[in-house]
């Protein structure tokens, strides 16, 4: 505060202050005491003491009444303006920060990277996993699955649907999706699209209704009547010019007449099956042969009847299926039903990963806000002194927390501004490198939630990370501060603040360093399984024959035959073969295999497997290895004895100690013939490259019970698979002008895809580790150069006794060893507590792998010393003479 | 022309006019005390200051630190052009009223 002499109030000097501070403006102060001390002198020296302290007290009452103006001078009244006052704060602030030009752009940059990277992983996070599906009362929305004897989600049959639509009274409404992929047909232009056989009231149950023409009705959906399409917004722009008037007319679908019922909206986003593109009904009546109970092949969406809870559905549906087993015991193997909520369903597969990316993205946040934090108390130090003087000369203490607690918000709000820019371009970039499907794609945008979270980040970050450290530096200086040069003494309590900042920093990049080394590991495992065939110089390609001409019996077999065998004339090409499904193609087709030799007592109950029709010169082409017994030969055909392959766990789960070769077993329904296994072959992954390998058999696409249509074809090269594409593509086309191809491309190609979002999730959370280090780093080196630097005199002291640079080198690099040393225990322990959740995102590695961590702690200590070596030899250079007498 | 002025205001006015560059609260009031029987208090003259110079017939400027004021600055006030023709018509207001009323005053 001002110091004060005996001419300040003459008289009564009490009473003055509350006058002058009630009634009398900041700007005019000086100059109505100047009048009064001088009025007072004067009327002393007149009439002597007493009426001068009359005069005085009557003088100050005639101040109450006065009708300032704001105050004196135009530009202090402009000030006073509490607008104005904000602008000129703000002016102030700015230029103040001008002045530090490095410690503005460090404190930008920092909140920038924190804000924009949480910012552009929760625009991917939150339509993805948090935001409700965009449909009406979306809450009410759920999928029914049954529980197959593993306790897994399983499709349901027709069947069962029905009577759980007839027999239950928790659903308003429950519809049934199976898949479909016709061949539309436009003038010559036959394209293969992805379309979906539903209920009738799939859209219903949705909530959604057509742009144009009318919903499918209770009429379309009979085993006749099915022959009605409702059309994509895209498909009837892209197929049909976007012309209104298809609606009602007819247009060829798989060669058949569909009648369009209308075309769906353009913002109408199908997430149950984003691809799909056309919906026509399911058509099934009870006797359908494809409508059975176990024909589990269909996906069912229902709408929960209103103030019915997902609990109380769950219940009901779950003993309704227990009622089916008891009536039907040969059809249900499983025991109840999973109803989950639409919302959670979608994020799928995402959810983990994001989530985990989430966590790591939220330490990243919590890292640069520490960082700021230090940048502050660092700059708090600097400016002790100049704040102490401020205070001397009278500036009001609420004024200078004000004025730097906007410094610290307007460096929030540029940073914050800076994030929200990059997390625009961040989150397409993430969208794109993770591979997620377009329709979820297309729901990542900067909605009005992600734009509020950046808002509330930015300002959680400056109030956390700048404003405290602006109140715990005016809550320290004082007039005090000045003569005592501010050293030493009174920063201690700023200096523990400081250091414990940096422990917390250490204590979060060990996290977030041991996230990147474990999703490192994850990654080097799931490249490293064994994929079970060569990808290489293999090149794909997916075919759909749609036609009469394929009708007659054998006509699809015999083009798939032709296309293996004209292919051999290729140059170029070492041999040609077709398969049901490709490995990691993203489907199967799934079978109960029964045993002849120990027949289970309800078939229902008998292991599953993937079962792929091949020809024989598939496992040659791909490289899968026969183990024992032998591979398929073109004398495994029609007509010949019924066999099969399996692969090796497939073998182990199903027959234990016993030896399959040379056993029969039956696939799919009671009716089928039996198949002798003649080989066992090598697992392939076929699903994902993590986990364990599934059941697999592979029969005779001669011996296949039905004749496919679709089928992929694999063809190997010697030398570049893409050099295939052409002439695969050009024969394919000679056989069958018609035939539709899809996904030609290179095996290697796929497999590159399927461990995208693994090595999304890796470059994320590694790039995250990174500036973790670097913020850690420069953590450390901020708070032990400020310690040198406050503790000039003590280590000039201890030289000047005696110690030798090496010692205090030393010195100076324990103090900083040791804050890293509990910040890696800290962050240790926190991992090991942790260690649940983060097992969840890494994959063939122990969450608490002891390499990971060693390696972590070693790359702490490391960093750690090379941010204590430039301190410490400053410390070893500190000339005792010059720092004594500096103090 | 700024609304009529208050008398008070007028002295203000006159007593500026009469103190020249040097005119200030207290020495206003001094000069209205030495030349009038009237004793302004000083929260009087801050009001007529302020109002005078709201209507734009004085300004004020900041003098330099006087040590017989504790070192404070004084502010100190002008006369602008306007203030002294609102003087002059106050003044001519009260000649062209009064005049014939000599005998009635009881002057002379």
């Amino acid at each position: 505060m001002t110091t004060r002499s005996p001419i300040d109030y003459p008289a009564a000097p009490r009473l003055t202050r509350v006058v002058l501070a009630l009634r009398v403006p900041r700007g005019e102060r000086e100059f109505v005491k100047g009048d009064l001390a001088e009025g007072f002198a004067a009327a002393r020296a007149a009439h002597g003491t007493w009426r001068a302290r009359l005069w005085y007290a009557r003088q100050l009452v005639s101040l109450l009444g006065v009708p300032w103006r704001r105050e004196g001078s135009p530009r202090q009244r402009e000030m006073e303006k509490p607008i104005h006052a904000i602008a000129s704060d703000v002016r102030f602030a700015l230029r103040s920060l001008r002045r530090a030009p490095l410690f503005s752009a460090l404190v930008v940059l920092t909140f920038a990277i924190g804000i924009g990277a949480t910012s552009a992983v929760f625009s991917v996070v939150y339509p993805v996993v948090l935001a409700q599906p965009p449909y009406p009362r979306p809450d009410r929305l759920v999928m029914i699955w049954e529980r197959d004897p593993s306790g897994d989600k399983n499709r349901v049959g027709f069947l069962t649907v029905d009577d759980i639509r007839r027999e239950t009274r928790v659903l308003a409404s429950a519809a049934m999706i199976g898949s479909w992929t016709p061949v539309v047909r436009a003038g010559d232009d036959a394209r293969r699209v992805i379309g979906a056989r539903v209920s009738w009231n799939y859209f219903s149950t949705l909530g959604v209704r057509p742009a144009l023409g009318r919903d499918f009705a209770p009429d379309d959906d009979t085993p006749v009547t099915r022959q009605v399409a409702m059309l994509g917004h895209r498909l009837w722009i892209t197929q049909f010019g976007g012309d209104s008037s298809v609606v009602g007319t007819t247009a060829s679908i798989n060669d058949v007449e569909y009648v369009i019922a209308g075309v769906m909206p353009a913002e109408f986003q199908n997430l149950l099956s984003p691809e799909v593109e056309i919906w026509s009904p399911l058509g099934y009546a009870p006797e359908t042969s494809s409508a059975c109970r176990t024909c589990r092949h269909l996906r069912a969406v229902a709408r929960l009847r209103d103030g019915v809870s997902l609990d109380a559905a769950t219940h009901e549906l779950d003993g309704f299926l227990r009622t089916l087993r008891e009536r039907h015991p040969d059809e249900y193997g499983s025991v109840g039903a999973h109803v989950t909520p639409l919302q959670e369903e979608l994020a799928g597969d995402y959810r983990a990963p994001l989530l985990g990316v989430f966590g790591a993205v939220a330490l990243l946040l919590l890292l640069a806000c520490a960082n700021v934090a230090n940048l502050f108390l660092g700059r708090a130090s600097e400016r002790h002194t100049d704040l102490a003087i401020r205070l001397a000369l009278g500036a009001e203490r609420s004024r200078l927390v004000r004025m730097v607690s906007l410094e610290a918000g307007l460096l929030a709000l540029i940073g914050g501004a800076l994030g929200v820019a990059l997390a625009w371009r961040g989150s397409a970039a993430l969208v794109s490198a993770m591979s997620v499907p377009a329709a979820i794609a297309s729901r990542v945008e900067m909605a009005a939630p992600v734009v509020l979270c950046a808002l509330a980040l930015t300002a959680v970050c400056a109030i956390v990370s700048a404003a405290l450290p602006a109140f715990l530096a005016l809550g320290e200086s004082s007039l005090a501060d000045i003569r005592a040069g501010a050293r030493g003494v009174l920063g201690r309590a700023r200096h523990r603040m400081r250091s414990a900042v940096v422990i917390a920093e250490v204590a979060l990049a060990v996290l977030l360093l041991a996230g990147a080394g474990l999703q490192v590991r994850s990654l080097r495992e799931a490249l490293a399984v064994r994929t079970g065939f060569d990808p290489n110089e293999v090149l794909t390609m997916e075919v759909t024959l749609r036609g009469q001409q394929y009708a007659t019996d054998g006509a699809s077999r015999n083009f798939y035959r032709r296309l293996i065998e004209d292919a051999r004339g290729i140059p170029g090409l070492h041999g040609a073969a077709v398969v049901s499904q490709l490995p990691l193609g993203g489907n199967f087709d799934g079978f109960g295999v029964h045993r002849e030799d120990k027949p289970a007592e309800n078939p229902s109950d008998d292991p599953g497997a993937q079962r792929f029709a091949i020809s024989p010169a598939y496992l040659d082409v791909m490289r899968i290895a026969v183990l024992r017994g032998r591979g398929l030969t073109p004398a495994d055909r029609e007509g010949a004895e019924f066999v099969m392959l399996i692969n090796r766990s497939g073998a182990e789960r199903i027959y234990g100690s016993d030896d399959p070769l040379g056993k029969r077993v039956r696939i799919a329904g009671n009716d089928g013939p039996w198949r002798t296994i003649v080989g066992i072959v090598d697992d392939v992954r076929h699903l994902s490259l993590e986990g364990e390998p599934e059941n697999q058999i592979y029969i005779p696409f001669d011996q296949h019970p039905w004749e496919e249509l679709d089928l992929a074809v694999v063809a190997r090269a010697n030398g570049d698979a893409a050099s295939l594409t052409q002439p695969m593509t050009q024969l394919a086309k000679r056989l069958d002008a018609g035939v539709a191809l899809s996904r030609v491309r290179p095996m290697d190609a796929v497999i590159g895809e399927v461990a995208s979002s693994r090595r999304l999730a890796l470059s994320l959370v590694g790039g995250f580790a990174i500036i973790a280090v670097v913020l850690a780093l420069g953590g450390l080196y901020g708070v032990m150069t400020a310690s040198v630097a406050e503790r000039v005199r003590e280590i000039g002291l201890r030289s000047a006794l005696g110690a030798t640079p090496g010692r205090l080198v030393q010195h100076v690099l324990t103090r900083g060893l040791l804050l890293t040393a509990i910040g890696i225990a800290i962050g240790i322990s926190g991992l090991i507590a942790a260690r649940g959740v983060v097992q969840r995102f890494v994959y063939g590695v122990s969450a608490g792998d002891p390499v990971t961590l060693a390696s972590v702690v070693v790359l702490l200590a490391v960093v750690a010393i090379v941010a204590c070596i430039v301190p410490a030899a400053r410390a070893a250079r500190i000339d005792p003479i010059v720092a004594m007498r500096e103090c | 022309m700024a609304g009529t002025l208050g008398d008070l205001e007028i002295l203000v006015l006159l007593a500026l006019l009469r103190l020249g560059d040097d005119g200030y609260g207290v020495a206003v009031q001094r000069e209205i005390a030495a030349h009038t029987p009237r004793n302004v208090a000083l929260g009087a003259v801050y009001s007529a200051l302020t109002r005078l110079e709201e209507k734009g017939l004085v300004s004020a400027t900041i003098g330099p630190p006087t040590p017989t004021r504790g070192g404070r600055r004084r502010k100190l006030y002008v006369v602008r052009s306007a203030g002294r023709e609102a003087v002059r018509e106050a003044l001519g207001a009260l000649r062209s009223l009064s005049r014939g009323l000599a005998p009635a005053l009881g002057l002379r």
